[in-house]
């Protein structure tokens, strides 16, 4: 049929269907000690011992120098804000009634850093390069998944 | 047949490593990726700085269940901060990487190349196969709701009636694979069955039963190339990829002659011009065909044209396929027995080559020096053959 002739696209002929699949996700041998860290409200990263890297989120390999990363270190839980966006509507293209922040929060010592929503902070107060801090739910609501971190906030001078 | 003869580079395959073929993995794809390439990387002595690009396969992204799923798992193929491609033909992937690799090397362009293939089925719920049931024709076929098993089953009746066969006489390439993944350290299905087996197991479609039919997997390969002057330097065993070749047939499987894959034999002969073969069958010492199915080694075999067309099942009942018969088909175990992890199966194909033709093959050895071997793999949708000659 030449396409002139179509007035409406509901004239062409369509037949609808999907892929049917689900995927299971295995954490990996690295994701396995990061999200039992997280139950624990620890931040733990890999360490290379080959270049002296650390990595978080961890790897079993170093990025740098491919050797298997051998060590494991307890990241102290405050960084710093990389970047950040402030999200107005949702996956449904709803608008929110209260934004979402995300930020990129890098840490002291490692390569890589954290995606995660900021909280306890008005949008208009954010800025970049502000320190923050990791709030870890409470440890009866923890699942070893990333949301086992409630948010990160303004650090607390204390 | 059309294509450049001069100006490229001799190319050598000179590390190999393999991860375990399972049916679930805890390691993620990405982990599976860096332990075959760093078992490769090792093999050979060299460190990821030597390594001048990646080429990386991977069949289709809903395996792993990660949209993009190349350049998901580059970091784990070692690829950060290198030139990077992906070469995607299906289940012709795992040989296919291998050709893509020679080019990147043949042509002068990088000395040293890492290729990867990679394959988390486990992932796939819940069944892999249900990626595939999007790839027949949208319109005059998937509303009879095909599944993948058709195609086989169709094909498999083809060839069997085309030249008179028997389930008994396709069921000895289950036996013979599943028995030579005995030796194989990374097998999945390994096993010492019988052709009454193969008989008794559950029918799925028919003519296809159970033991007909690969596992699906979750493993990763890697091999190393060189250049000329680079492998010498590497190592003193190269193992020279004498030629390679691919071929597509049609797209609509009703266009294609079911008993005989003749896009098999188009690549197999760019292969054998480009390599000086003039008699396949006794110049090939050992071949890995393709052997997702037992009848497809068969098939495969034929249009590889290294049996006459319908006679591969009499040569294989004759011990001629035998690892010490006098064209060893499959000696690694193959997919039927060490397992399906799609595009990483056609890669461990050429790995077992390299292992093989340096005399490394541990128990799995094929006796009498074998110097130049074949391997085959096969996919898109069911109409590519692509095809490595590697030689010593």
């Amino acid at each position: 049929m030449p396409l002139d002739k179509l007035s409406h696209p509901q004239q062409a002929r369509a037949w609808f269907d999907n892929i049917p699949i689900q995927n299971q996700y295995t954490v990996g041998i690295a994701g396995e000690v990061f999200f039992r860290g997280l139950m624990d409200g620890k931040l733990l990263a890999a360490h290379c011992q080959e270049c002296g890297r650390t990595f978080l989120p961890p790897t079993l390999y170093c990025g740098n120098c491919f050797s298997t990363s051998g060590e494991w270190r307890e990241i102290v839980p405050h960084g710093v804000i990389d970047t950040f966006t402030v999200v107005h509507l949702d996956l449904e293209d709803n608008r929110l009634e209260q934004p979402e922040l995300i930020a990129l929060v890098r840490f002291e010592g490692c390569e890589g850093g954290l995606i995660h929503r900021l909280g306890e902070i008005d949008a208009a107060q954010v800025e970049v390069g502000m320190p923050v801090e990791v709030v870890f739910r409470p440890p009866q609501e923890r699942e070893g998944s990333i949301l086992d971190i409630a948010h990160v906030r303004p650090l607390t001078k204390s | 047949m059309a294509f450049r003869r001069t100006g490229l580079r001799r190319v050598a395959v000179v590390g190999a490593g393999m991860t375990k073929f399972v049916r679930r993995a805890q390691e993620t794809a990405q982990e599976l990726a860096f332990h075959a390439s760093r078992l490769a990387l090792d093999s050979c002595g060299l460190r990821i700085q030597d390594i001048g690009a990646v080429c990386l396969g991977t069949a289709p992204d809903a395996f792993d269940g990660v949209h993009m799923n190349g350049e998901y798992l580059s970091d784990g193929a070692g690829a950060y901060g290198k030139p990077f491609m992906r070469a995607y033909v299906g289940g012709g992937t795992g040989v296919f990487s291998v050709i893509q690799g020679w080019y990147h090397v043949a042509s002068g362009l990088f000395d040293a190349v890492l290729v990867v293939c990679e394959e988390k089925m486990s992932s796939c719920l819940p069944h892999p196969q249900a990626a595939f049931l999007t790839i027949f024709d949208h319109t005059t076929e998937r509303p009879l709701k095909p599944n993948l098993l058709w195609i086989f089953a169709l094909e498999m009746n083809r060839y069997m009636q085309k030249y008179g066969l028997s389930k008994k006489d396709i069921a000895r390439v289950a036996v013979k694979n599943k028995r030579n993944a005995m030796d194989h350290p990374a097998a999945q299905l390994a096993a010492e069955i019988t052709v009454e087996d193969v008989l008794n197991s559950e029918v799925l479609a028919w003519p296809v039963q159970r033991l007909d039919v690969s596992p699906t997997s979750d493993g990763a390969v890697a091999v190393i190339l060189a250049s000329e002057d680079a492998a010498k330097r590497i190592t003193d065993k190269p193992v020279w990829i004498k030629s390679v070749g691919w071929c597509l047939d049609s797209a609509y499987w009703t266009n294609r002659d079911l008993s005989y894959p003749e896009y098999v034999e188009r690549a197999a002969r760019m292969a054998y011009e480009m390599a000086g073969i003039k008699e396949p069958r006794k110049e090939i010492h050992i071949v890995e065909p393709y052997d997702p199915f037992d009848y497809k080694e068969l098939h495969h075999l034929e249009g590889l044209l290294l049996a006459p067309k319908g006679e591969a099942p009499r040569l294989l009942a004759e011990g001629v396929f035998d690892r010490d018969g006098d064209l060893p088909a499959t000696p690694s175990g193959g997919l039927l027995g060490v397992g399906n992890p799609i595009a990483a199966a056609g890669l461990m194909k050429v790995a077992e080559l390299f292992w093989q033709l340096r005399g490394e093959a541990g128990k799995r050895q094929v006796p009498g020096n074998p110097r130049t071997g074949l391997a085959q793999a096969w996919g898109d949708l069911m109409q590519v053959g692509t095809v490595a000659i590697l030689g010593v």
